[in-house]
């Protein structure tokens, strides 16, 4: 075997650890975006003439879900309004973040504004028709959101009002919007690492 | 039931075909992105991105390929042109002085035999690196990498050989590494 035979086999054990991945695939969060994006943007003959119905169960469901978080956090808030009162000098994260429904419903929305985030970044035709209803559905739960319980979890708040800039910015956008305009988006999608933030927020489901 | 079965169901809307594709191809997909990111984050959003473009356009596979080698040509497109983005963006952010530093690290400072591979791997033109660690990494064969990159086995084969050239430049005092 000759130097650059030896070179070779060398490399290519050495370069094993370059970009090495992780053993565990995230199988399942990269399924459930995949899923979320895929669903919304399937465009079958029947539905071509109304993308409302692509979306309307999803949308629905999800409303649904929000609304009971929604409430429950309500309800959660009245019954501990004494120990809220008491605290109004610590801006300490709320205790309604605790609720399991309203947990379930802030998860759902961000789980489904990464598939939205994702699928609107695949897309480098400009938005279509479903992909600006999924956003302006998401910018109105993002808002009710923003008025409940949920945002008092400071961090929360905070990853709430980057998505309902971002989705503002995206419902905006032009029909046929240029690269440059969906550059702008990008920018703030990636300054404010909101995908990775998103992810962050969300209860880790084993890999493989 | 056979892939070709499983395809046309998926290009139908099927979810439970599109999800049997995915778990077929899913791991090779993602270490693919990975080893061309280097971050996990990227690497995640470049796998969906390349499902959800597979499953978009299913109803364009002819089957001239395999279906891996199609996803694999639309997984580097998208981690490519993902990495551009993701460059250009920094680039602004960080200004011309440091840009001019991404992507091309050289540590040449750094005497650890791993951190200058690495800062050579990084150095390498886009299309070196990307035949590179496709076959000597992840173990594609040269008639893969050019479906998947649209390139002539012939074309693969002399960047794989131009990389191997320049790691080989690049590491040169580290001969006795491999020579021993």
């Amino acid at each position: 075997m000759n130097d650059d035979e030896k070179f070779d086999t060398w490399i290519r054990d050495a370069a094993g650890s370059y970009n090495e991945p992780p053993a565990g695939v995230p199988r399942e969060e990269m399924w459930t975006v995949i899923r979320q994006g895929t669903a919304v943007r399937q465009k079958p003959a029947t539905w071509r003439s109304r993308p409302f119905m692509r979306w309307a169960p999803l949308a629905a469901a999800a409303t649904l879900l929000l609304a009971v978080g929604y409430s429950a956090g309500r309800m959660a808030r009245t019954t501990t309004a004494p120990d809220t009162v008491a605290s109004t000098s610590a801006p300490a994260v709320s205790a309604d973040t605790s609720n399991p429904l309203y947990d379930a419903a802030v998860v759902s929305h961000f789980s489904r504004a990464e598939a939205m985030l994702t699928s609107f970044r695949a897309d480098s035709a400009g938005t279509d028709a479903s992909l600006d209803r999924w956003a302006r559905d998401l910018l109105s739960d993002t808002r009710l959101l923003l008025d409940s319980p949920a945002a008092s979890d400071l961090r929360r708040r905070r990853l709430l009002e980057d998505l309902e800039l971002t989705l503002a910015q995206i419902v905006q956008l032009p029909a046929a919007s240029s690269s440059d305009d969906q550059e702008i988006v990008d920018r703030a999608i990636e300054r404010g690492e909101l995908l990775t933030r998103l992810r962050n927020v969300m209860p880790r489901v084993s890999g493989t | 039931m056979s892939e070709r079965d499983l395809i046309a169901l998926a290009a139908s809307g099927d979810p439970g075909a599109q999800r049997a594709l995915y778990e077929a191809h899913v791991d090779r997909v993602y270490r693919l992105a990975y080893r061309l990111a280097g971050d996990d984050d990227l690497a995640r959003d470049f796998t969906q991105d390349a499902f959800i473009r597979a499953f978009q356009r299913l109803g364009d596979f002819r089957g001239e390929s395999a279906f891996g080698t199609w996803l694999h040509a639309i997984t580097v497109s998208v981690s490519l042109n993902g990495l551009r983005k993701v460059k250009r963006l920094r680039t602004r952010e960080t200004g011309l002085d440091q840009a001019e530093s991404l992507g091309t690290t050289t540590r040449r400072a750094d005497p650890d035999l791993r951190q200058r591979l690495t800062a050579a791997i990084d150095a390498l033109p886009t299309g070196y690196r990307t035949v590179f660690l496709m076959h000597d990494v992840e173990g594609f064969t040269h008639e893969e990498i050019g479906q998947a990159l649209g390139i002539q086995t012939g074309t693969s084969k002399a960047q794989l050989f131009r990389a191997r050239g320049r790691l080989r430049e690049a590491l040169a005092d580290f001969a006795g590494a491999w020579s021993a």
